[in-house]
């Protein structure tokens, strides 16, 4: 029942000093980990504030760093790290939306601008949030538990049958995995003091020796398809000489093609670095290198690919919202 | 993205009535500096527009101004149609219009349907309303249409905002900033609720009084939101 590899984070600045990627959470104890990234929105927050001391950042950091304490706070209210006193996955939802909303509601006041700008692309604070909690269990289950508002993602990484992204992104258009990096659709719901938002759980088990990950959107965007982001994962673990030598490697791999912050936080369950590194030698011979042979001739090659691949990526995501649900989100 | 292209689109609808006066100078200096900070903002945050297209429509009132109502240009690409599109925009003048309200909204109407570019992974679709008016409700023109009045334009308000909500346009690449005062239906649109999403607002008379660091925010809010 072991959490393994050790949690770590990727973290990339587009622009040194200018990023809106909060640093990754990482939290472990026995039995049980706590990853989260924090992407604050340029788009809406893009205005720069001036901290005490004189500082600069930019209202989108400032939002994210601001979700990133709230959620640590709120783990630890929620007993993370005493077996006795753990609340759950479904505590940790209740306590990440009251003191999103407290925090969010005081410190908008304390940051309130004189901008006269409106709108709903001039939202202050405006962060999105994706934390992963995962429990293992006997002899080799995990639950992960994602918890997220906005587009920032999570996903589990199994041994035996690849990539799969385990939450489904709060957007005003209801697009699969490959069709959404063209888009750049607006987002129907993200933390900020401005909107009505909430905090989505979905919870999963999964019984196979796993990495699991939140990644913001500078992460993976920063592929073609969701296919080539799995690539990217698995040459870095199949071709490093440790875990964290991996992480570099995809953080390099993200770093080369991104146009925008990017944040992963990951980490493993049963099973350390020499597993993870077979794991990845193997997915690579077997799968993922016979079939991305075929993404050289083109969108068409990557469409039909993704055809064969989308169910598998999606084996663990929550329900695609109905027809209703998408009008009534508009 | 990785690989991506961005094409740009950017519709300048502009009040050309007489009260314009004595802002026209600025809001003309304003739609020629516009796709420039933009594109600036974006090489800034390293990303790339592979084409960009401006078009301009300068509205006055179509119930005093007869065949002066509308003018209106084709898209000018960018950098390369730059002589053109200067041309066009510094032929402006402000006139006519009589007293407010102004024919604002058919403008808007005829932006939301322009020949919106397609080509290209990612798309951004941009108009901008400079204004110092009210506008028309579209209902008048019911009992009160002129021969030249466009044809196809939405009945009323909501099937304008059903135009600006529905498929001629990419959800997802639509923006509308606007520089309009607080009169209607400015601040109904401004808000980006009840249909329109995806706006910037600065409630003032077209930018009059804009300050810098407010510029700046609407090119970067525009600037963060491509890819």
């Amino acid at each position: 029942m072991t959490i393994a590899p050790a949690p770590a984070e990727v973290w990339i600045e587009k622009i040194e000093g200018r990023g809106e990627d909060a640093r990754a959470l990482l939290a472990a104890a026995p039995g049980r980990c706590a990853l989260g990234v924090f992407d604050g929105l340029g788009g809406s927050g893009g205005r720069a504030l001036k901290l005490a001391g004189g500082r600069e950042i930019s209202a989108a950091r400032y939002a994210a760093d601001l979700a990133r304490q709230v959620a640590v706070q709120a783990l630890q209210d929620c007993g993370f790290e005493h077996d006795d006193a753990w609340a759950g996955p479904g505590a940790v939802r209740a306590a990440l939306e009251k003191q999103l909303k407290l925090n969010f509601a005081e410190q908008a006041g304390v940051v309130d601008r004189d901008s006269a700008l409106r709108g709903s692309l001039t939202r202050r604070l405006p962060t999105t949030m994706c934390v992963v909690l995962a429990e293992t269990g006997a002899p080799l289950g995990t639950t992960l538990s994602a918890l997220w508002a906005g587009d920032s993602r999570a996903y589990v990484w199994t041994h035996d049958h690849g990539l799969a992204q385990l939450t489904r992104d709060h957007a005003h258009e209801s697009l699969d995995a490959l069709a959404s990096l063209s888009a750049d659709a607006p987002m129907s719901n993200f933390v900020s003091p401005d909107i009505d938002y909430f905090v989505e759980l979905h919870t999963v088990s999964i019984d196979e020796p796993c990495l699991f990950f939140a990644a913001t959107d500078g992460a993976f965007q920063s592929s073609a398809s969701p296919m080539e982001f799995e690539l990217a994962l698995v040459e870095a673990l199949a071709a490093a000489p440790d875990w964290h030598a991996a992480l570099r490697r995809f953080g390099e791999a993200i770093q080369g093609a991104a146009q925008d912050d990017a944040a992963i936080a990951i980490a493993g369950a049963h099973g350390g670095w020499p597993d993870v590194h077979a794991a990845a030698r193997a997915a690579y011979e077997a799968r993922l290198k016979p079939e991305l042979a075929a993404l050289g001739e083109g969108d068409g090659a990557r469409a039909a690919l993704w055809a064969r691949y989308q169910a598998q990526y999606e084996r663990f995501a929550p329900p695609a919202p109905s027809a209703l649900q998408k009008r009534e989100a508009r | 993205m990785a690989g991506f292209e961005y094409h740009v689109d950017m519709v300048l609808c502009i009040d050309a009535t007489g009260s314009m006066f004595p802002v026209m100078d600025q809001v003309k200096h304003n739609a020629l500096r516009f796709y420039e900070d933009i594109a600036a903002a974006l090489r800034e945050k390293d990303k790339t527009i592979a084409k960009m297209r401006v078009r301009v429509i300068a509205f006055r009132d179509y119930y005093c101004d007869g065949e002066f109502a509308l003018e209106q240009s084709n898209f000018f690409t960018l950098p390369d149609e730059g002589p053109a599109f200067e041309r066009f925009v510094g032929g402006l003048a402000a006139d006519g219009g009589g007293d407010e309200p102004e024919s604002a909204l058919e403008a808007l109407a005829l932006a939301i349907k322009s020949d919106w570019t397609r080509a290209g992974h990612k798309q951004r679709h941009l108009i901008v309303m400079w204004t110092d008016a009210s506008a028309h409700p579209l209902e008048l023109a019911r009992t009160a249409a002129p021969e030249n009045y466009p044809p196809g334009m939405p009945h009323d308000l909501n099937d304008l905002t059903d135009l600006w909500a529905g498929s001629d346009l990419n959800f997802s690449a639509k923006r509308l900033i606007l520089y309009a005062p607080e009169a209607d239906p400015w601040t109904l649109l401004g808000a980006g609720d009840g249909g329109w999403e995806n706006t910037i607002w600065y409630p003032s008379k077209a930018g009059r009084g804009l300050d810098d660091l407010s510029y700046r925010e609407i090119v970067n809010a525009i600037a963060n939101s491509v890819g």
